[in-house]
Formats: C-alpha cells, sequence, structure tokens
C-alpha cells in the first residue's frame, strides 16, 4: 500500500497490529488492507470502504479471539494449574495462612449478600415474583406500616386495576386442642379466601377456604397445614369435617395444606378472616399484611404509581392518617419481613464495603505472601523470561497459582459456611426463626458470587506482586538469580500491611478476649435469683376478633402509659392476666410468681439516661435500666422491700394525674447513682424527658444486669394489669421449671382457652438462647481476629525467609568475617522486629481506645483491668510474633559461609 | 463420515471455484457474492487452519515479493479427503431436502 494512498483509519490499523499477532494475524491483517483497496478499486466510497474495514476487523478479532482464547487456556492454564497445586503443597505454612485467610475472607465477605438473596427472594408459589406486597410507608417514623382493616377495605373499594386480584392475611399465634392440652400454640392466620388463589395454593386434601366461610355467622372452619395434621392428629385419614377446639370454638377441619405451603410466615392452620372496618374506629384493629397477583403485562412500577396516587387521595380526605404515608408496591419478602423497599439502604451498603474492603486488606496480604513466595523462585522466573517467555506469560502463571489457591480456599471456605447454615436451620430454625421460604443453603448466585471474589482474589494477590516481580528486565533477574539474591524488594506497602495487621490483630484479640469472657462466663453471681428456679413465660391473649394490644413504643421524652383499646376486649385481658397470676400462686409447685410488661431478669437490655433533681444544671446523667411491673410483682416473688414501702393499686392512679410517678429502685440505683443517700422521695427524670420519677421503696438486687454487677442500677415502674399484651410472667417453681411448663399450659388454658403461651422456658435456657446467637458471633470475631494475626505472623515469616534468602551471601560472608551470632540476628530480623514494634505500639493504642469505647462504657460489659487486658495481649502477640520469626532467623545464623559462598 | 460445518461448506465450495487463485480475500469475496452475506477474514482464516488440522484442504505460501505489496499470499485447495466431505455434507442436506422444498417455501411464505 502506498503510504500516501488511501488507507483504513490509523488507531483501527494499529487495533489490528495490536491483538492480531503470529503468522495467521499478519495473513488477517493483510487481508483487510487488501479487501479494503479492492473496495476503493470496485469504486466504493470512501466511508463505505472505511466501515467495511472496521467491520471486517471486529469480526476477525472475534472470530480469532473465541478460537485462540480456549485453546491458549487450555494449553497454558493445565500446566499453570499443575504448578500452582504442587505449589499449594510445597511452602505448608505460607499455603495455610493465605487459605485460612481466603477461606474465611471471603464468605464471610458474603454474609449479607447471601442472607439478603436468601430471605428476600420471592415466595415459591408459581410466579411468585408476581405476588407483591401492599403496604404504606411512614414518612415520620422511616419504616413501613402494618395495615389496618380499613387500608385493606380502601384498597378494594379503589378497585386497584393493576392487580388482578387483592388479599389480606395477619399471622398470629393460636391455641390448638387436640386432646393434647399442654402443647405450645402454633403459628396460625386469619386469611381472605381470596389469597389462596392468588398464591395457587391446592390443598392436600379437603378443600380450600371460601368466600362463604368469610361471612360473619358462617360455621367456624380450620384448614391445617400437614405437618400438624401428621403430628398432633397422627396422620388422621378422617380429618376431614372433624371438630378441633382452636382457642375457645370449636372448628371444622375442611382442608389440610401440603408442608411446602406454609403461607405467610410459617403458619399450621388457617382461618377465614372476618375482621371488619365496621368492628374497629379509624386506625384501630389488627395489623394485616395486604398484597395481590399483578394483572397480566402490569409492572411493580406501575402497579406501585396506582397505589402512591389512591394513597395521596386518602391524605385529602384524612390528613392526620395518611398525609404523611406513601403507599407502595413491594416484594412479598419485604412486607412479611417489615424490611424497607430498598433494602440496600446506606447502612446496608456501608457494611457490605467495609467487608469487602476488609477482604481487600486479606487479599493484599495474601499478596505479600506469594510476593514472597516469588522471591524465592526468581531464578526460576528469570530462566522461563530468557527462554521465551512473556512478562504476560509469568503473570499468568503467577495468576493461575493464586488462582488455584483463591478457589480451593473458596471452596473449603463454602463447604464451611454450607456446614453452618444447615446447623442454624436445624438449631434455630425449630423455634421459627426464619420464615418459610428461607433456605440459608448456598444459593447459586452466592456461589458464583464467591466464584467472582475468588477471581478478584487472585488479581489483587496473584497478579499485583507478578507484576512487582517481573518488573525489572531479564537481564537484572538474571544477574539477581546468579547472585543467590532476588530483584523483589518488600517496598513500603508491604510493611504498611504487615503493621496495620499487627495492629488489627492486637485490637480485635484485646476486644475478642475480653468478649468471649464476657460471654461464657458464669453470669448469675450478682444476678440476686438462682435462675434454675425459674420459669419465663410469655403470654398472649388474641382477641376474638383478633385485636391485640401491642406494646406502646417507647418513646424518648416519657415512659409509656400503656395502651387505649376496646373496653371489652381490655377488661378480658385485665382478668385472664389477673387470674393466671392467681391461679398460678394458688399452685402447690409454685413458690412465687410476678408478672411484668417487658424483658424481666435475667436480662433487661433497656436503658436509659436519666437525670437527679437538683443536679441538672451539672450536666451529670446516670445510666439506669428500666422495667414495668405489675403492682403485685414484688410481694408475688417474695422480694422484701428494703426501704420505703412497695407498689399499691393507688400508685396506678396516682400515674394518671400530674403528680411525679412513683417508681421502686434497685440497691446498685442507691449506691450507683444516688452514692448510698437515703433514696426514698428523691427525683428523677430521663434525660430526653420532663416527668418526673419519684422513688417510693428500694429492693435487692433481681436480674438488672446480670454481666456487670456494677452497671445494674435500675428502676421499676408500676403499669395496670390489661395495659399491655403480651404480659411476661416469671413463676419460681419448686422442682424443675421444665418440667412445669405443660402444667402451666394447663392453668392458662382454664383460664382463657384462647390464650396463647407463646414462651415457657426455664430462666437458665431463655438466657443461654439470648446469648448463643451472640455468643457465636463473638466466636466469630474472636477467629477473624485470630486470622488477622496469623496473616500478620506469616507476613512476618514471609519477609524473615525472603531477607534470610536474599543476604544468604552477605551474612555468609559476614559470618566468614568473624561476626556474632547477635550482629547477624540483629542484621536478619532488624526490619522484622522494627514492624512488630510499630504494630505493637500503635495496636496498644487503639485496644486502648476500642476498650474504653466498646467495653468499659458499656453497662452489659463484666468490669475489667483496661492496662492489664492490653499488656497480656501485647504480650501474647509479641511472644507469637517472636516464635513465627524465629525459624529464618535460626536459618540465617546456621548459614555456613562454605556452603553459601560455593553455591553462590 | 467428517462433519462440515455451513460455513465451512462455504469455504470448500469457494476452494472450489477459485481452483489455484484460492487465498483469504478472494475466497471471502466469493462467498459475499454469492451468499449476500459478509463474511470477516479472520473468520475465513480460523475455519481455513481449522480444515487444514483435518486434512481437508492444504495450502502453501506464496514466496515474499511476489504478492500485494511485498507480502506473501497463502493459496489453498480441496484435499480429496475434502472434496469427498464436502460431497457427502451436500449430499445429506440434498437427501433430506428431498421432496420437501415446495412446502418449505409455503411455508416460508406463509
Amino acid at each position: 500500500m502506498s503510504s500516501n494512498g488511501p488507507r483504513p483509519p490509523r488507531f483501527l490499523v494499529l487495533l489490528a497490529r495490536l491483538l492480531l499477532g503470529g503468522d495467521q494475524g499478519r495473513l488477517v491483517r493483510d487481508d483487510l488492507e487488501e479487501s479494503f483497496l479492492r473496495d476503493l478499486e470496485k469504486r466504493m466510497p470512501f466511508h463505505r470502504a472505511r466501515r467495511r474495514y472496521a467491520l471486517n476487523l471486529l469480526g476477525s478479532l472475534w472470530s480469532v479471539g473465541t478460537a485462540r482464547l480456549p485453546r491458549a487456556l487450555a494449553r497454558g492454564a493445565t500446566l499453570d494449574a499443575k504448578l500452582g497445586v504442587r505449589m499449594l503443597t510445597k511452602q505448608p505454612m505460607l499455603t495455610g495462612a493465605a487459605m485460612l485467610a481466603l477461606g474465611l475472607g471471603i464468605p464471610s465477605s458474603l454474609v449479607l449478600y447471601h442472607l439478603g438473596g436468601v430471605m428476600l427472594s420471592h415466595l415459591p408459589v408459581p410466579e411468585g415474583e408476581r405476588v407483591m406486597g401492599i403496604r404504606n410507608y411512614s414518612i415520620e417514623g422511616r419504616d413501613p406500616v402494618m395495615s389496618s382493616v380499613h387500608d385493606y377495605a380502601r384498597w378494594r373499594e379503589a378497585g386497584l386495576a393493576s392487580f388482578a386480584s387483592i388479599a389480606a392475611a395477619r399471622s398470629y399465634s393460636v391455641s390448638v386442642h387436640a386432646g393434647d392440652s399442654g402443647a405450645p400454640p402454633v403459628r396460625g392466620s386469619e386469611m381472605s379466601a381470596s389469597a389462596f388463589g392468588l398464591l395457587r395454593a391446592s390443598p392436600l386434601m379437603g378443600r380450600l377456604l371460601g368466600t362463604a366461610d368469610e361471612v360473619r355467622g358462617a360455621p367456624d372452619v380450620v384448614l391445617l397445614g400437614e405437618e400438624l395434621w401428621r403430628s398432633r392428629f397422627a396422620s388422621d385419614p378422617e380429618i376431614i369435617g372433624r371438630s378441633v377446639r382452636i382457642g375457645r370454638a370449636e372448628h371444622t377441619v375442611v382442608g389440610v395444606m401440603p408442608s411446602s405451603f406454609r403461607f405467610p410466615m410459617d403458619d399450621d392452620v388457617w382461618l377465614p378472616l372476618r375482621a371488619s372496618p365496621l368492628d374497629y374506629q379509624e386506625g384501630e384493629g389488627p395489623g394485616l399484611y395486604v398484597f395481590g397477583r399483578l394483572g397480566d403485562g402490569v409492572t411493580p412500577e406501575r402497579a406501585a404509581l396506582e397505589v402512591g396516587r389512591i394513597t395521596e387521595l386518602l391524605a385529602d380526605d384524612d390528613p392526620q392518617r395518611y398525609a404523611r404515608m406513601i403507599g407502595e408496591v413491594v416484594p412479598m419478602p419485604h412486607l412479611l419481613l417489615g424490611v424497607e423497599q430498598n433494602f440496600a439502604n446506606d447502612d446496608v451498603l456501608v457494611v457490605q464495603s467495609l467487608m469487602l474492603a476488609l477482604l481487600l486488606i486479606v487479599c493484599g496480604n495474601v499478596g505479600t505472601l506469594i510476593l514472597a513466595r516469588a522471591a524465592t523462585r526468581m531464578g526460576e522466573l528469570s530462566v522461563r523470561t530468557a527462554l521465551g517467555a512473556s512478562r504476560t506469560r509469568i503473570v499468568t502463571q503467577l495468576f493461575i497459582e493464586a488462582l488455584v489457591l483463591a478457589l480451593v480456599a473458596t471452596g473449603l471456605g463454602l463447604i464451611a459456611a454450607e456446614a453452618t447454615a444447615q446447623w442454624l436451620m436445624h438449631e434455630i430454625d425449630p423455634a421459627g426463626f426464619f420464615p418459610w421460604w428461607t433456605d440459608l443453603g448456598l444459593s447459586t448466585s452466592t456461589v458464583l458470587a464467591a466464584l467472582a471474589l475468588s477471581v478478584l482474589a487472585a488479581v489483587v494477590a496473584g497478579v499485583l506482586p507478578a507484576f512487582r516481580a517481573t518488573s525489572r528486565g531479564v537481564q537484572a533477574n538474571l544477574q539477581h538469580a546468579a547472585g543467590g539474591k532476588g530483584s523483589v524488594r518488600f517496598g513500603l506497602g508491604s510493611s504498611l500491611l504487615i503493621v496495620s495487621e499487627v495492629v488489627l490483630s492486637v485490637g480485635f484479640l484485646a476486644l475478642g478476649g475480653v468478649m468471649v469472657r464476657n460471654a461464657f462466663q458464669d453470669s448469675t453471681g450478682g444476678l440476686g435469683l438462682e435462675p434454675d428456679r425459674y420459669l419465663r413465660v410469655d403470654l398472649h391473649v388474641p382477641g376474638v376478633s383478633g385485636a391485640s394490644t401491642p406494646l406502646t413504643p417507647w418513646t424518648d421524652g416519657a415512659l409509656p402509659s400503656g395502651t387505649a383499646d376496646q373496653p371489652a376486649f381490655r377488661a378480658r385481658v385485665v382478668q385472664t392476666q389477673r387470674e393466671v397470676v392467681r391461679r398460678l400462686a394458688e399452685d402447690e409447685a409454685v413458690r412465687g410468681v410476678g408478672m411484668g410488661f417487658d424483658e424481666l431478669a435475667p436480662y433487661v437490655p433497656s436503658t436509659r439516661d436519666i437525670v437527679l433533681e437538683g443536679r441538672e444544671a451539672e450536666g451529670v446523667t446516670w445510666d439506669a435500666a428500666w422495667t414495668r411491673v405489675d403492682v403485685g410483682f414484688f410481694r408475688g416473688l417474695g422480694r422484701p422491700i428494703l426501704a420505703g414501702r412497695d407498689f399499691t393499686s393507688a400508685d396506678l392512679e396516682q400515674m394518671q394525674g400530674d403528680g411525679p410517678d412513683p417508681v421502686i429502685v434497685n440497691i446498685s440505683f442507691v449506691e450507683q447513682v444516688l452514692e448510698g443517700r437515703n433514696a426514698v422521695g428523691q427525683r428523677f427524670r430521663l434525660e430526653r424527658g420532663s416527668a418526673w420519677f419519684e422513688i417510693i421503696g428500694v429492693v435487692g438486687p433481681f436480674g438488672m444486669n446480670p454481666e456487670n454487677p456494677t452497671k445494674d442500677a435500675g428502676f421499676y415502674v408500676p403499669l395496670a394489669l390489661g395495659a399491655s399484651n403480651p404480659a411476661r410472667y416469671v413463676v419460681e417453681v419448686a422442682g424443675d421449671p421444665a418440667a412445669f411448663a405443660p402444667r402451666l399450659r394447663e392453668i392458662v388454658a382454664a383460664v382463657d382457652p384462647e390464650a396463647t403461651v407463646d414462651e415457657a422456658v426455664p430462666l437458665e435456657e431463655a438466657w443461654e438462647l439470648e446469648g448463643s446467637i451472640g455468643r457465636w458471633m463473638l466466636i466469630m470475631m474472636f477467629v477473624l481476629a485470630g486470622v488477622a494475626f496469623l496473616l500478620a505472623v506469616s507476613g512476618l515469616y514471609a519477609l524473615m525467609s525472603f531477607t534470610v534468602s536474599r543476604r544468604t551471601r552477605e551474612v555468609a560472608i559476614r559470618s566468614a568475617l568473624g561476626a556474632r551470632p547477635w550482629s547477624i540476628v540483629s542484621t536478619i530480623a532488624r526490619r522484622a522486629a522494627l514492624q512488630l514494634g510499630i504494630g505493637l505500639t500503635l495496636g496498644g493504642v487503639w485496644a486502648w481506645v476500642l476498650l474504653n469505647r466498646l467495653v468499659v462504657d458499656e453497662p452489659l460489659s463484666t468490669p475489667i483491668n483496661v492496662p492489664v487486658t492490653i499488656l497480656v495481649t501485647l504480650a501474647v502477640t509479641a511472644i507469637v510474633g517472636v516464635v513465627g520469626c524465629a525459624s529464618p532467623t535460626i536459618r540465617g545464623v546456621r548459614i555456613q559461609p562454605s556452603e553459601a559462598l560455593r553455591d553462590g | 463420515m467428517s462433519y462440515l460445518g455451513e460455513f465451512e461448506q462455504l469455504i470448500l465450495f469457494a476452494l472450489l471455484q477459485l481452483g489455484d487463485d484460492a487465498y483469504g480475500v478472494a475466497i471471502r469475496e466469493v462467498i459475499e457474492e454469492r451468499t449476500g452475506k459478509m463474511v470477516s477474514a479472520g473468520a475465513i482464516y480460523t475455519a481455513l487452519g481449522r480444515l487444514e488440522e483435518r486434512g481437508l484442504v492444504r495450502s502453501r505460501a506464496e514466496a515474499p515479493g511476489k504478492g500485494r505489496m511485498g507480502r506473501p499470499r497463502k493459496y489453498y485447495w480441496l484435499r480429496p479427503e475434502g472434496a469427498r466431505a464436502l460431497k457427502e455434507s451436500y449430499a445429506t442436506i440434498q437427501s433430506m431436502a428431498g421432496g420437501l422444498i415446495t412446502k418449505l417455501t409455503e411455508l416460508a411464505e406463509g
């Protein structure tokens, strides 16, 4: 082609030269140019010829690329993969540290992603992704709001055109009496008949609920779940038509649903939804899940627009309720779990980003290890380069080696993750912890994400060090290799990495150690009661019409005073709560019974800052736990009043007035807050509130804070019976509390057959259960701290090994010239010692900050001696660090000058 | 029988037509003229390489200086094995299509 003649676009020609190499590539390039010229000879317009050239080039790149890549990969990768596997076994300590780090790091960084995936996936019903939740979102509370029967009625009246049909359900505990009194309640729901069609559900036997069942006055009917039918009714083939008592009323079983259907949460019983807006005032009544199946061709976005518009219209009529609401359409799991529409909100993204950042640090460290390994192989790599291997080839080899490491580590990590998931499902799921559609087992997307992260890890840990290892020319590398030295250097980045890991290790080990000690110590020493003698019970009275009185949510500024509700229902709740206390107290096996409305002993997590009267100006606040109890709480449990008096009914009346609310404080409150002064008559208020509390009595310790008796100042507020539903009872039993649970259920059933005992567990067990998940989290944290520590030690080991191999000749010469061993140790270990020293110093400071911030001021933590804790952690870290450095140092000291110089 | 893809059959027919003048650009032009479809040089050489590996075609490089701008061309021709494979592939298609063309045309034209 003449240089002056027409030419294809220069950048395309360059691109062709760059990407189409080898004999075949040259032929293709020549053809491209010849075709271009021939097109012009045929009087094709220049721009068209250029376009044809570009298309021809792109097609050629695709064809040649797709043909070559698999072969090249297969040829090169097989060899590299073999090498990679060999390298795994060659340096076991390095491999072990790297695999542990990646095997824990990669699956850990995906926990949030995985949970989001499995819990927020669509329901396992036909075309489940088209079933959407309908709800309002409170702008003020920044929370989704449960729908009311009025909301449901309005959406139905509006005739939501975006949905083929809509339905509603509410899920709660129900007592199923199958001739086995004392059995725990099961989860059941009232559901509109339209729900079954909408979910495309069919019964295992019998029929579904129909619209005729929803009519008030129609015979009471029930659908049973397959598991319940099998376990409680012995798979009775004649179950259809049989009468079963649910709560107070007899219900006729009309069908059995297959075990694959447990809608909405994890339910076993379905009753017709008969709640009507006529039964309730606006804003009252049971909370409902409202949902619908999208009409053909309707997108969720279009449905959301319609629901949003309806809420806006409602706001015109009833601004008080709807003006601060947004109507939204969300996937079903978001509705049922109360998750915000945008699950990946800022908090989640921050946590996810932090986890990925941690993974990158881990990868960086593994990269240091791989760099150290590459340093010992410089001779081999240089010779390969000299024999014609391109830099890309060498980098690819190191990448594949890192990839093999990452994939094996990820594979092992995923196996461990799957085992953990199965354990969790087995241990925790029977308690109904996870919703029915959740399978924590590994999903395809999680495995793919883990594999993608493995590749990323291999790039960070393999490619970057490989570029550094091959950054010098062949000549320089060969010279260094011939001289017994590597050309690779541990730069500032590697040093920073090692130092930062020592810092992280010290901090996490100190914190983790304290927390693990907290979690596993016998925490009942300062409790003031023997937990193995008590039963903790949650009693819930469901309304006939489904109404329940939830605990009034805590609002800063004032203690909640209870809820107003339908008078008749409230009277029933009061009667049930009082009668259960009376009958329990009369039972021979019971030594004492007390009723409260929040978390009771042995774990009261709610604490608030309080201000003492007369000391507001000082700006001093105290942290105090609080809980609301029945006025007969202390009498019922036989807890003596140490000073002042016990609660009486008159106190409840006083709480309705303008004066200060009466409270009883514990002895720790007197000692810690009042510094031993006479408590009775003293007043305090919440830091962010205006209402005053007046202390009328003092009691001994009773499980306000078993973790840290020095931080268990607390106070009790009286609350009227029926003001809260459910109620929580603490029952002191003469014998084994667990053995008393069935008897307790019988007593409750005799008082109110519909009332459910949602929980009846020995205090000790309840404490164990509450603590167990937290403990496992702590153990995980401790393990991760251990891994960071192991990485730091292995980094130091790698640095030392590298130094020894790099300076063998120098050490040999110095040794031959009569240098003392100590001087040689100093030569080899100086840098590692410096890094360890800096890391320990900074780590000590960080641990100090961490412990003071997170442990010392934390009420639920046992008291610790911070300096001793830090010194012990530093000592342990230093000893392990030194031990990690010992082996290469000894190797360095034992270098024989004659051998080293001869080999060099 | 050696299986031939559609594109490989097109290339072998082009070699048949071009005889001694079958090199990349010429093959590409013949295919484009006869089929009306644009094909890339890369696709042609990739397929030719594959056919050569299978022993269906042979090639020789023209000595430098003789061809375009002093750069050598590579000429290809059918080996008897290639001719047999092409004949069998074509016969298979013909046998399958026998008596069906009218029906196919009717279906295609709706």
